[in-house]
C-alpha cells in the first residue's frame, strides 16, 4: 500500500494536485466575482420586492380607511344638520352600519345635558354583531363615555382622530368582545361649538388579517405599532397588545430597537438592518397616512437570500464534484501517459545491475514519451551490445592472463627445478671435486712418500671423480639444451 | 370576604394574591374572593350595590366618601407615600403650565391635581378620563396625573422621553399623602371585626412574603394578569412590583408599617378643606378600625 510519502513522490499525483489547485484558484476567483455581483443584484431585487409588498399593503389599508373616513364624514354633515332631532340619532347610527358592513360599531354621542330632556348621558350606539344590528343609548353612570378616549380625544383636539385599538370589558348594555379602533370626530353646532362626537368602529381583525397576509417570504412577518409603540399586530400573540416595541428595553437597553421604535412612532418611512432574535434581519417600515400607526415588515436575511444561497450551495457542490473528477481524471491520464517512464525506470534500475535485457516495448507514440522510449530502447540495445563485447574481450584477456599466469608459474617452477638441479649437480659435483682437490693436494705434498700403487690409486680416484664431474656437466648441459628448446617452443606458441 | 381591587390585575395587588395563593387567608379561618373591576363595575359602583365587602381606595377618596355620608373604615393600608406625579406632555415644568389641560383618573380622582392647581394658582383645566396614556400621547391634554408604579412606567414603555423638569413629584413637596388602602363599610366592619383584623394580618403576611420572594410573587401576579386578560407584561409588572414595594416604606421609620398615619390624615383634611374638596373634616378615629 502506498504511503503519503509515495504519493508526494509520485509525478502523476503531484501533477494532478497542482492541476486541481490551479483550476480551483481560477474557479474560486471567477465564482467569487460572480457571486458577489449576483448577491448585490439579488439583494436589490429582493429588497425592492419587499418594499413594494409593504407599500401595497399600506396603500390598500389607507384606501380602506379613507373609505371609512369618507362615509363617516358624509354622515357627520347629516348629523350636524339635524341636531334638533335627537331621536333621529339612533336611526343615523344604524344607517351607518347598514351602509358600511366593514364597520361594526357607531356612536353619536353628546355632551352632558346637551339635550336637557335626555339627561347627562346621550349616546346613540349601534353594533353590528354580524347577524343583526343592535341599537341603544349607551351612556350611564356605569358607562361614563365622556371620560373615554374615543370621546375625549377628538373633542379636545377638535379634529378627527383615529383612536388606538381598544377592547371594552363592559359587562352591562351591549357587550362587545372585539378589539376595535374608532375613527372619531367632533360634532359642531351651527355656532361651531363642539357638542359631541361621532365615532365609527372597525374591528382590528381586519387589520390583523390584512397586515399578517403581507408575507413576501416564507419566514418574513409583519408587525403593526400603535402610536404608543404597542404591538397591535405581532406574530407572537403573547406580545400583541401586551407589549410595546420598547418593553424589552426597559430591562435591557437595545438602542437599535429603540431607534427603530422611535422612527416608527414618529411616522417615518425607512429601512433598517438589525439582529432580531439572533438573526440578521431587514426591516422595512412605513406609517399609515390616516391612523398614525406604523407597519414594519421583518425579513430574515436567510429568506432574502434563500434562492441565492440554494444556487450557491448547488454550484459549490457541483464545483467540488467537478474538481474531484478533474483530480481523478488528471491522475489517470498522467499516470497512463507516463507509464512507459516507469518501465524505463525499471530498466534503468536493472541496468545499474548490469542487466541490459529489460523488456521495453515498442512505442508508436510520437510525443516526447514515445521518442524517449524509442531512444532509450536503442540506447539499451547499444549498451547491451557494447557491454557484451567488453565482456567477451574481458574473457579473452582473462584467459590470456590465466595462461600467462600458468606460464609464469611454469617458468618459476622450471627455474626452481633448474636451481634444484644445479644445486643437486653442484652438490653431487662437490664431492668428487673435493676429492680431486684433496687427492691432488695429497699428491703434491706426499708424492715422494707415495708408492706407485698408491699413486696409481690416487690417479684412478682423480679420474673417477673427474669422470663423475664430467658426467654431471654433460647432464647439466643436456638439461640446459632441453630447457632452451622448450622455452623457444613456448615462445613460438605464445607468439 | 369579597375584595375588589382598584384596577385590573397587576403587581400593585401582589400581597393580596400571595395571601390567597399561599393560603394565609384560609389559615386565618376565612375565605377571600378577589375581584377586579371592569369598565362598568368600578369599586364605587359596586360598593353602592353592597358588593363587594371590601374595596381599595386612595386615602383622599375614602375621606371624601366619608364626608359625603358613606361610612367607610380602613382595615388595611398598602401605601405609606404618595406615588402621584404630574407629567407634562410638552417637556416643560408643570408649575408653569397655567390654565392648561390636566388629565386625572375618573374612577378615583387625583385630588392632588386640584389641590396643586388651587394652591399654586395654576387654574388647570381638569379633564377626567378613563385611561391616561392614549389621551396623553395624542396631545389632547397638556399634562397628566400618573402614578410612579403604573402610568409613569407605561409612558416609558411607550418610548416617551421625560426630563426631570417635566415631572412634578408630589412626595418630594409638601403633598405627600398616603394612597391605596382597603375599606369596608362601617356596618360590615361592626358585623365582622375579627375577619377584618385577620384579613389585615394575613394581607400583611402576604406583602412581607412578596418582599422576601419577589420573583415567586411575580409568578403569582402574572397568573392573575393572564386570567384577567390584562394588557400588560412581565417586564412592566416587575418594575411595578419594585416601585409598589418602595412606596410601602415609611419615609420616617424606613419600614413597612401598613398603617394610616395620623399626620397624613390631618394634612389631607387641611389641603382638601382649603381647596373645597371636602364637605367636612374626617377624623383619624373616624377613618380607621377601632
Amino acid at each position: 500500500m502506498k504511503s503519503l510519502k509515495d504519493y508526494r513522490r509520485s509525478l502523476s499525483a503531484r501533477l494532478s494536485v497542482w492541476t486541481v489547485l490551479v483550476v480551483t484558484a481560477i474557479f474560486l476567483a471567477a465564482l467569487t466575482i460572480m457571486f458577489s455581483e449576483s448577491q448585490d443584484r439579488v439583494r436589490i431585487d429582493t429588497l425592492g420586492k419587499a418594499q413594494q409588498t409593504l407599500d401595497g399593503t399600506v396603500l390598500h389599508i389607507d384606501n380602506t380607511l379613507r373609505a371609512v373616513e369618507v362615509a363617516a364624514n358624509n354622515m357627520l354633515r347629516v348629523i350636524e344638520r339635524n341636531l334638533d332631532k335627537p331621536d333621529k340619532m339612533f336611526e343615523y347610527s344604524r344607517l351607518v352600519l347598514e351602509h358600511n358592513p366593514e364597520l361594526n360599531g357607531c356612536s353619536i354621542s353628546f355632551e352632558p345635558f346637551y339635550y336637557k330632556e335626555k339627561g347627562e348621558y346621550f349616546s346613540a350606539y349601534s353594533y353590528n354583531n354580524g347577524d343583526s344590528i343592535q341599537t341603544e343609548n349607551e351612556g350611564a353612570d356605569y358607562y361614563q363615555y365622556h371620560t373615554m378616549d374615543w370621546y375625549l380625544i377628538p373633542k379636545l383636539l377638535n379634529r378627527p382622530y383615529w383612536v388606538e385599538p381598544f377592547q371594552e370589558d363592559a359587562t352591562e348594555g351591549i357587550v362587545v368582545q372585539d378589539i376595535f379602533s374608532s375613527y372619531s370626530q367632533p360634532i359642531h353646532d351651527k355656532a361651531g361649538k363642539v357638542v359631541g362626537t361621532f365615532s365609527v368602529d372597525i374591528c382590528l381583525d381586519w387589520f390583523s388579517d390584512t397586515v399578517s397576509a403581507t408575507k413576501p417570504f416564507p419566514n418574513s412577518y409583519t408587525i403593526l405599532l400603535g402610536k404608543g409603540g404597542t404591538f397591535l399586530v405581532h406574530p407572537d400573540s403573547t406580545r400583541q397588545f401586551y407589549e410595546t416595541i420598547f418593553t424589552s428595553s426597559l430591562d435591557d437597553s437595545d438602542p437599535t430597537l429603540e431607534s427603530l421604535g422611535e422612527a416608527m412612532i414618529a411616522g417615518e418611512s425607512g429601512y433598517r438592518t438589525m439582529t432580531i432574535n439572533g438573526e440578521l434581519s431587514h426591516v422595512f417600515f412605513k406609517p399609515f397616512k390616516n391612523t398614525g400607526w406604523s407597519v414594519a415588515m421583518v425579513c430574515p436575511e436567510s429568506d432574502i437570500y434563500a434562492a441565492f444561497n440554494q444556487l450557491r450551495r448547488s454550484v459549490r457542490l457541483v464545483t467540488a464534484i467537478g474538481l474531484l473528477l478533474l483530480l481523478l481524471s488528471t491522475w489517470f491520464i498522467v499516470t497512463r501517459s507516463i507509464r512507459p517512464l516507469q518501465k524505463l525506470v525499471d530498466s534503468t534500475q536493472k541496468m545499474t545491475q548490469h542487466e541490459f535485457t529489460g523488456e521495453i516495448p515498442d512505442s508508436k507514440r510520437e510525443d516526447e514519451i514515445g521518442r524517449l522510449q524509442r531512444r532509450f530502447k536503442a540506447m539499451q540495445q547499444s549498451l547491451g551490445s557494447y557491454v557484451s563485447k567488453v565482456r567477451q574481450q574481458s574473457a579473452v584477456l582473462e584467459a590470456r592472463h590465466t595462461e600467462l599466469q600458468k606460464a609464469y608459474e611454469q617458468v618459476k617452477e622450471e627455474e626452481r627445478m633448474r636451481n634444484a638441479v644445479l644445486h643437486k649437480m653442484t652438490t653431487r659435483m662437490s664431492g668428487p671435486v673435493a676429492d680431486i682437490t684433496a687427492v691432488s693436494r695429497t699428491i703434491c705434498e706426499e708424492y715422494q712418500n707415495m708408492t706407485d700403487d698408491y699413486m696409481d690409486a690416487m690417479v684412478d680416484k682423480i679420474n673417477n671423480d673427474t669422470n663423475q664431474v664430467g658426467e654431471l656437466l654433460n647432464e647439466l648441459l643436456r638439461a640446459a639444451q632441453e630447457e632452451t628448446h622448450h622455452s623457444q617452443k613456448s615462445n613460438d606458441e605464445a607468439s | 370576604m369579597v375584595l375588589m381591587t382598584s384596577w385590573k390585575a397587576q403587581a400593585q395587588f401582589a400581597g393580596y394574591y400571595v395571601a390567597y395563593e399561599m393560603g394565609f387567608y384560609k389559615a386565618a379561618g376565612f375565605e377571600v374572593e378577589i375581584q377586579h373591576p371592569t369598565l362598568t363595575t368600578t369599586p364605587l359602583v359596586t360598593l353602592q350595590r353592597e358588593q363587594p365587602d371590601a374595596i381599595m381606595l386612595s386615602l383622599m377618596s375614602a375621606m371624601d366618601l366619608i364626608a359625603q355620608g358613606i361610612p367607610l373604615v380602613n382595615i388595611f393600608q398598602d401605601s405609606m407615600n404618595s406615588s402621584n406625579l404630574l407629567i407634562s406632555r410638552w417637556d416643560n415644568d408643570p408649575l408653569k403650565m397655567k390654565g392648561k389641560k390636566v388629565a386625572i383618573y375618573n374612577a378615583d380622582p387625583n385630588y392632588l391635581a386640584y389641590i396643586l392647581s388651587k394652591k399654586e394658582r395654576l387654574d388647570y383645566q381638569i379633564i377626567r378620563c378613563t385611561s391616561h396614556i392614549n389621551l396623553f400621547l395624542s396631545g389632547a391634554i397638556d399634562a397628566t396625573m400618573a402614578t410612579s408604579y403604573n402610568e409613569y412606567l407605561q409612558l416609558l414603555q411607550a418610548g416617551f422621553k421625560m426630563s426631570d423638569e417635566s415631572i412634578y413629584r408630589f412626595d418630594k413637596h409638601d403633598y405627600n399623602i398616603q394612597e391605596q388602602g382597603v375599606y369596608v363599610t362601617r356596618g360590615y366592619y361592626e358585623a365582622h371585626p375579627d375577619v377584618c383584623k385577620q384579613f389585615a394580618a394575613a394581607t400583611r403576611r402576604g406583602w412581607e412574603w412578596v418582599a422576601d420572594h419577589p420573583k415567586e410573587a411575580l409568578d403569582i401576579v402574572m397568573k392573575y394578569v393572564h386570567s384577567d386578560l390584562a394588557a400588560t407584561n412581565r417586564t412592566l409588572q416587575h418594575r411595578m412590583l419594585q416601585e409598589v414595594l418602595n412606596q410601602q416604606i415609611d419615609a420616617d421609620s424606613k419600614k413597612r408599617e401598613f398603617r394610616v398615619r395620623r399626620d397624613m390624615v390631618e394634612k389631607a383634611n387641611k389641603l382638601m378643606l382649603e381647596c373645597g374638596l371636602l364637605k367636612r373634616a374626617v377624623t383619624y378615629e373616624e377613618l380607621i378600625a377601632p
